[in-house]
């Protein structure tokens, strides 16, 4: 019997000393603190992540959210479920969560960068030129990552170290501190960056130059105009400084100009096939693939029960099915801008061709009478105004009706005819110009009985589209809103249908914005001949006759001297609409008060000097605790 | 029926005659089982005898008015006078005090007379009693201070258990689970029909020997081992029919379109009628005419469920070796469409004994379960327009009933293939070794293997409309235990002396396994073929942790009269910070059986009273395994370069999870004050507990500024104190011949708050967290009314329109801001209590349980409003300028959403429910014995049958908590009992 209890106590205390051991934990299924600096392949994997949340801005609707809704150029669609954006009226509930997502999304990239930066030095790289190109790539990622919270939010929180305390505070930095930050950061860039990549999407020397080009113009702006957010001035305006930026800017965008790497393609359309992604007006973009593992957008995650429950991820959105459209999808252009052209089951049905809309964005009746679509090839190339039938037996499902002089005719079905029509027949069709009455009496009010391929098109036009102050017409047919869709981002080389992610690449910078910055640089700095030159060049491409002259004349610019501010504005808005950059032209050239108020009828009753920055998410206000210090941007109350 | 009466009598009075001066009778429980072994004594004699195995006795008696006395343990002892009378045939009622009753403890048994802390024990005939596929959910409310919900009312739903309230805020508040010794994770699929008993350790004093596991109560789970001697056949089965217990009253064909129309009238022109054409989108616009579409889609995707179990026993043995083995089978029909589910449950147990020294015993259950079908989403069914229809001509449903709206119809997920299959053995051995008298080492080793497996094909929907989907999921959970105890004891004179030491070691391991993928070839394949798929993508997981235990308790007990138990453990886990992986959990408790006290023998009134006080320090470590290091990525990132079409995939790990380096182990100290007592004979009988607890180091996952680049982080922060009282009560109110009635009541409230929290702050705005506050609050803005007409001018300040929701300016400074939130209510009851009344009569039993849950608030989606109607929605009596309520706001078509409209959603939800009715018959046994049955009963049972009291709207259940997914089932059971 004693030795039973011998026993035991040996292996009591055998188990006692394996205790430690036994205790221990061993992270397989991901990579750690500590293991992610130990070797190159590790450190790599955090360097691609510095890159991660650029897809949550471009190519996607949060980015277009905080760049192109409301302002001149764009208002909501029936869709758009973060109105609040455009309106500048409502950010009680989905703007908070989608505020929250895109706020969460830039720090946590801002974090992985001071990471990287604070640890490159210490990892084992085989090839040191490899570091430095790296370094130099998340010195460029933090420079941008600090210009999209800077140029969105402010004078806001700010570091350049990599949080590794459960810090409950949050700083209030000035301004200039960021574009401080972001000017050494692109100028170690400029140093460390190869002049070529083999893996497009990189970050280049002329990619550098061309942002630095971007920043000096911004930069400027601000110290020509002063910047306020309507109770405090937050830029001091300093003519010496806006005018060294200036010419800053100008030179590099000569450099970029003048290296040849790149030029100004003439066939507009050629810029957004989606087949010639690819060109030689794009600097930079952000890599899409058509690689449905890595792109398509309702991959769940069986693991992560947070990632379901909407809460880890507020940005995630949800189809239809309930299943999660995860943001590391393609882009999502193709489907954002839009219109439900099937919803009319007017001669068409939804194909491949046309694509898939969530109509969230709809352009202002300003925007719209800003081209000349005679000469300006990018009007039709930037819109599309007519869809074509897809479907003979595309009977509308629905009653039939149309508005005629304000009377709503319904059509006898006993009346119909089919087939409606023949493939290709003109379906739908938006006139940017009012229709006569009795030119849309012959084409639809007089026949609207019988169905008639040449006769039976629907057509909107002008005033069908908006009030006449300018406010989109609600309801037209069905309580949905139709329109011209923006169209730069259609692709017809998608999987199938539904899919809302597409491969195509987002241009973050292309050589037109370089024309417009050089252009614009120069006109401030009193060059206005260089100005000219600069938006000549321009409008030989875009000019279907290829006579910029001739273009920029009917736009009311003859030389340098009619070339002011709101024309370069204008201009911008002509070239790189739906391209994120419209809020913050607006906003550096102290523009957005007056332009909205003017051209958006829905944002313009409530617009002020304050929405010249957004409002900080309500949740990064609750979790931190210096309250008095952190608080929200003026206004927003 | 006076015929069926007297005959029953007549079969109830039994035997035959027999000679004078004899008593020969029957005696039975209320079962009608008989009794054998029951004393007969002669009053003032000591002449007695016992009953046979027939429950028969005969007794010969010196005086014909002379008293017999009938006792037996566990019984009720009966005082009968003869009265001349040569048969007398008596039921003797359980006496539900049974403090000799063994009660299952922490690595122990112990006679429920001799218990310190507050525990609570629950037979077989409790669990069986509602009848449902999970053993926890019959005890809802049953037991004073645990809070039992259902999450849903799909077939596999979990059921969550809440003991005491909530302590942790963030960290799982699950109790521990363990069967026959062993953890057993929190699913409990064994069959009810295998449980013997459910204890329920709720004080800190009596679960501190869980260590680290303790903090949220323990429930054990004894199941059911073989009995020597008596061999016995049981079959039970169940056959009924269910239905959902909840319908969402949603706008039907003539009210929603009454309110779309009134969407879109203008409120300052309320005379003008829109144009039709301009309300109704899409097919709605059809269905506005045609008058005979009036879709009922929550009727479309309910059905007449069914529930069935078949449950074949043996229980039997020897002195040396006995056993118990039964087979069961459950199937049940969901109330929503094609949610099926089924079970197989196979169990063994083995007990013998080797020699004068060695125990040994097996016991293993294995459980097969699968759930078939993916199902509709009730929430579509809920949400949908009423007025499109849900079939084609062809009678094809239509995959998008209204174009004009992409919600789908519900009826397209139930072409979806989907089956879950879980294969589950948990299996114990234990050995004992008598090694001394009275000292005993005893070694217990479990098992738990549970392989998971989810195969899904999704079919294309409609043409165009997708693709197919499938995808295979495979987890395999993996899990031992070894507990090694050395339990002395001792008796002498007056005093009993128990020391038990024991040592545990605890291993966890969880695998994970997913393929999927999109556009495959066949979709008859199913989940077989997924290499087909045009990019089946994988992943995979390891989670594992460990646990390492030395605990130690010593009972000490003099007189039978005072008891003490000091216990202790030290515990160390993996996931919890290097230096702080180990602590100790200490506990005393004494109790005091007044009763025995000779200055209670005058008092007749009282039977028994016991006063217990404990105190003792539990924990909690329910943190994720590597919560303490900081991870990067925890779900599949990438990032493409190159040129288009031949990109490159880097995976990017980023920063997911800040390192929590100080975690440590979550505290409870809980004090508990009770007493149990006995009334009247112990015809009445229950415990009073009071117990305040405080949990400091709380396990929390805070959120940070999102500025830190983080979501939140696991801390110890802050303390809550909860302090509460329960009250259990138990009384044989009537037991005069046949009639039998009994109550039992049980009550629990309690009362939960912050105290504080460690940094700092009294307003945690972002975690939602306020000192004062229970742990649980909706934080918002106050509805307090709709703006008026009469009010335009006041709202247009405060940017409202009249017929928009009013929510209080707490600050008064005339502007609502995110200041004017408010803690609105918690979504934890004040008080939740059951009544549960038992009738017997003859062979009859009827039982009636009712249950309330008062005083809890909650979030309810039933209550989401929409003011454009763009889906349909509850029945609502909105505003308008003929209907100034100041309930609902006004629905308007053209405005996306409404400020503040989350508000209308937090909403009173207490109720009381009838949550069971049963009533049963037992055969005689004159009947039953002629075909050597033993037992033979008949029931007829409903779970749910009705709600006596609820503050939401008739058709939203309230235990469902106003959630509109997946209504509770109400249950219509026929049940037969039998044992050979």
């Amino acid at each position: 019997m004693k030795k039973i209890l011998i026993y035991l106590s040996v292996l009591l205390l055998g188990t006692i000393v394996s205790c430690q051991k036994f205790l221990e934990e061993e992270y397989l299924s991901g990579e750690n603190s500590n293991t992610v600096f130990e070797s190159e392949e590790g450190f790599e994997s955090l360097v691609s992540a510095a890159y991660l949340s650029l897809r949550a801005w471009y190519g996607k609707e949060n980015g277009w959210d905080l760049t192109e809704s409301g302002t001149d150029l764009y208002t909501w669609g029936l869709d758009n479920r973060s109105s609040g954006f455009c309106t500048y009226s409502n950010f009680v509930d989905e703007e908070q969560t989608r505020m929250a997502a895109i706020w969460y999304e830039l720090y946590a990239a801002l974090n992985t960068c001071n990471l990287i930066l604070k640890n490159v030095d210490e990892v084992p790289y085989d090839d040191e030129s490899l570091r430095d190109m790296r370094k130099g790539e998340v010195y460029f990622l933090r420079a941008h990552y600090l210009y999209l919270i800077v140029e969105t939010w402010g004078n806001v929180h700010f570091t350049t170290e990599p949080t590794e305390e459960a810090d409950k505070t949050a700083n209030r930095t000035p301004i200039s501190t960021f574009y401080d930050q972001i000017f050494s950061d692109l100028e170690n860039a400029l140093v460390l960056t190869p002049e070529t990549t083999d893996e497009y999407g990189r970050i280049t020397k002329p990619v550098v130059r061309s942002f630095l080009a971007r920043m000096n113009l911004t930069w400027a702006s601000y110290l020509e105009n002063g910047f306020s957010n309507g109770s405090q001035t937050l830029v001091q305006q300093d003519a010496a400084g806006a005018d060294l930026c200036y010419q800053r800017a100008f030179e590099y965008a000569e450099g970029i100009i003048n290296s040849g790497s790149y030029s100004l393609l003439n066939d507009w359309d050629d810029i957004w096939d989606i087949g010639n992604i690819k060109n030689d007006e794009i600097i930079w973009v952000v890599n899409y693939s058509d690689d449905p593992v890595y792109t398509r957008t309702n991959l769940r995650d069986p693991w992560d029960e947070d990632y379901t429950e909407d809460k880890k991820y507020p940005e995630t959105e949800y189809d239809h099915d309930g299943r999660l459209i995860q943001r590391e999808g393609g882009h999502q252009g193709h489907v954002m801008w839009e219109i439900r052209y099937e919803n009319l089951s007017w001669g068409l049905i939804r194909d491949m061709n046309n694509g898939r809309g969530f109509q969230r964005w709809m352009p202002t009746k300003h925007f719209i009478d800003m081209y000349n679509e005679d000469l300006d090839e990018r009007f039709f190339g930037s819109f599309k105004n007519v869809w074509y039938a897809n479907d003979a037996d595309a009977t509308p499902v629905w009653r039939p009706t149309m508005i005629i002089n304000d009377e709503t005719v319904l059509v006898p079905q006993d009346k119909w005819v089919t087939p409606l029509f023949d493939i290709g027949d003109t379906a739908i069709y938006f006139s940017k110009t009012p229709v006569s009455s009795s030119l849309k009496a012959k084409f639809s009010a007089t026949d609207i009985y019988t169905f008639h391929p040449d006769k039976g098109y629907l057509i909107f036009d002008i005033n069908d589209m908006y009030l006449a102050d300018g406010r989109p017409n609600v309801g037209i047919i069905n309580r949905q809103y139709y329109f011209p869709i923006t169209k730069k981002y259609q692709d017809t080389t998608r999987l199938e249908l539904a899919q809302a992610y597409s491969k195509r690449d987002c241009y973050v910078i292309r050589l037109a914005e370089i024309y417009l910055i050089a252009s614009e640089a120069a006109l401030m700095t009193g060059n206005s001949a260089e100005a000219y030159n600069k938006l000549l060049a321009l409008a030989n491409a875009r000019a279907y006759n290829g006579n910029g002259a001739e273009l920029l004349g009917a736009y009311g610019v003859n030389s340098g001297s009619d070339i002011s501010i709101d024309f370069l504005l204008d201009e911008r808005a002509r070239e790189l609409a739906t391209e994120n950059l419209r809020y913050f032209d607006l906003k550096r050239t102290k523009k957005l008060v007056e332009r909205v108020t003017l051209y958006n009828t829905d944002a313009a009753p409530n617009i002020q000097e304050y929405h010249n920055l957004r409002f900080i998410p309500q949740e990064q206000i609750d979790a931190v605790f210096n309250k008095d210090e952190f608080t929200q941007n003026p206004g927003y109350q | 029926m006076i015929k069926l009466i007297y005959l029953m009598l007549f079969m109830l009075s039994g035997t035959a005659l027999v000679a004078q001066n004899t008593v020969t009778g029957l005696v039975r429980d209320i079962n009608e089982e008989p009794l054998v072994g029951v004393n007969i004594v002669i009053e003032g004699t000591t002449t007695g005898t016992v009953t046979d195995v027939n429950g028969n006795y005969s007794i010969d008696v010196p005086d014909i008015n002379g008293t017999l006395v009938f006792s037996f343990v566990g019984y009720l002892a009966e005082r009968i006078n003869i009265q001349g009378r040569s048969n007398i045939d008596i039921v003797l009622i359980e006496d539900i005090a049974e403090l000799d009753e063994v009660v299952v403890i922490g690595y122990g048994t112990m006679k429920k007379s001799d218990i310190t802390g507050s525990i609570v024990s629950v037979d077989n005939e409790q669990i069986t009693e509602v009848k449902t596929n999970n053993a926890l959910e019959s005890l809802q409310g049953k037991i004073a201070g645990a809070d039992i919900t259902r999450d849903n009312g799909r077939t596999d739903s979990d059921i969550d258990i809440l003991i005491r309230g909530k302590r942790s805020l963030t960290a799982t508040n699950d109790p521990l689970i363990i069967v026959d010794g062993i953890p057993f994770g929190d699913n409990i699929d064994i069959n009810s029909e295998d449980i013997e008993s459910i204890e329920i350790l709720k004080d800190a004093s009596s679960t501190a020997i869980y260590g680290s596991r303790g903090s949220n109560g323990v429930v054990l789970i004894t199941t059911k081992r073989g009995i020597p001697g008596r061999s016995v056949v049981y079959f039970n089965s169940y056959y009924g029919v269910t239905d959902p217990y909840q319908k969402v009253p949603v706008f039907m064909r003539d009210s929603y379109i009454q309110a779309k129309i009134d969407a879109n009238k203008d409120i300052y022109n309320w005379d003008v009628e829109p144009n039709p054409i301009n309300v109704f989108p899409g097919d709605e616009y059809t269905g506005y005419l045609d008058s005979t579409i009036n879709t009922d889609w929550q009727d479309i995707v309910t059905r007449t469920g069914l529930r069935q179990d078949y449950h074949l026993g043996v229980i039997g043995g020897t002195e040396k070796l006995s056993y118990n083995t039964s087979v069961d089978y459950y199937k049940e029909k969901g109330v929503v469409l094609a949610d099926d589910f089924k079970r197989y449950t196979f169990r063994a147990s083995l007990d013998g004994k080797v020699n004068k020294y060695i125990n040994v015993g097996n016991s293993t259950i294995l459980t097969y379960k699968v759930r078939d079908g993916r199902g509709p989403r009730f929430t579509d069914a809920v949400l949908l327009s009423p007025i499109v229809p849900a079939y084609d001509s062809l009678g094809n449903y239509i995959y998008q009933p209204n174009f004009a709206n992409p919600r789908k119809s519900p009826l397209a997920y139930t072409i979806d293939e989907e089956e879950e299959k879980t294969t589950r053995i948990f299996s114990t051995l234990y050995g004992q070794v008598n090694i001394l008298e009275g000292l005993t080492f005893k070694s217990n080793i479990g098992v738990d293997m549970e392989i998971f497996r989810k195969g899904y094909m999704y079919p294309q929907k409609a043409p165009n409309e997708g693709y197919n989907e499938s995808g295979l999921e495979m987890r395999y959970n993996y899990e031992y235990v070894w507990t090694n105890i050395l339990n002395f004891q001792h008796e002498f004179d007056a005093h009993m002396l128990n020391v038990m030491l024991g040592h545990e070691v605890q291993y966890e391991r969880k695998e994970e396994y997913t393929v999927e993928g999109q556009e495959q070839l066949f979709t008859r394949s199913l989940w077989y073929n997924i290499s087909t798929n045009k990019s089946p993508k994988a992943s995979s997981l390891l989670e594992a942790k460990s646990l390492v235990s030395f605990f130690s308790r010593i009972y000490y007990i003099y007189n039978d009269k005072y008891i003490v138990n000091v216990s202790g453990r030290y515990d160390g886990a993996s996931q919890l910070s290097e230096g702080n992986k180990w602590d100790f959990f200490p506990a005393a408790s004494a109790a005091w059986r007044v009763s025995r006290e000779e200055f209670m023998d005058n008092i007749e009134f009282i039977s028994d009273l016991k006063l217990r006080l404990g105190y003792g320090v539990s924990g909690n470590a329910a943190v994720d395994p590597y919560s303490t290091a900081a991870t990067l990525n925890k779900y599949p990132l990438y990032f493409q370069f190159g040129d288009p079409g031949s990109e490159v995939t880097y995976f990017g790990f980023r920063p997911d999870q800040l390192s929590s380096k100080d975690l440590k182990w979550e505290r409870t100290r809980q004090v508990n004050l009770g007493v149990d007592f006995g009334f009247i004979n112990n015809r009445i009988i229950g415990a009073v507990d009071l117990y305040h607890s405080n949990t400091d180091r709380l396990l929390l996952t805070e959120r940070l500024p999102l500025s830190t680049g983080f979501f939140d982080i696991v801390t110890n922060a802050g303390e809550t104190k909860t302090e509460g009282i329960e009250i259990a009560i138990q009384a044989v109110n009537i037991s005069r011949g046949p009639l039998k009635w009994r109550t039992s009541l049980s009550f629990a409230a309690h009362k939960e708050e912050i105290v504080s929290l460690t940094s700092g702050v009294e307003k945690d705005e972002a975690n939602k967290w306020f000192v004062g506050y229970p742990i649980d609050v909706h934080y918002d803005f106050e509805k307090i009314g709709i703006w008026q007409l009469s009010d335009s001018a006041l709202a247009a300040q405060y940017s409202q329109a009249p017929g928009e929701i009013r929510v209080a300016d707490n600050d008064h400074n005339d502007t609502i801001t995110f200041d004017d939130r408010v803690v609105l209510g918690t979504t934890r009851p004040d008080w939740t209590g059951s009544l549960i009344n038992t009738f017997n009569f003859y062979g009859f039993d009827l039982t009636i349980n009712i249950y309330a849950r008062m005083g809890q608030m909650v979030d309810a989606d039933a209550y989401d409003f929409d003011p454009r109607m763009y889906d349909n929605h509850m029945e609502i009596s909105y505003w308008t300028p003929e209907n100034p309520t100041n309930d609902w706001p006004r629905l308007d078509a053209a405005l996306a959403e409404m400020d503040y409209e989350h508000t209308l959603r937090y909403r009173d939800a207490s109720f009381i429910k009838v949550k069971n009715i049963t009533l049963g018959y037992n055969l005689p046994l004159t009947l039953t014995t002629k075909m050597s049955i033993s037992k033979f009963r008949l029931y007829v049972s409903s779970n749910n049958p009705f709600i006596l009291y609820t503050k939401l709207d008739k058709g939203i259940d309230p235990e469902r908590e106003g959630s509109i997914s997946w209504p509770l089932a109400r249950t219509f059971i026929f049940g037969i009992n039998v044992e050979f």
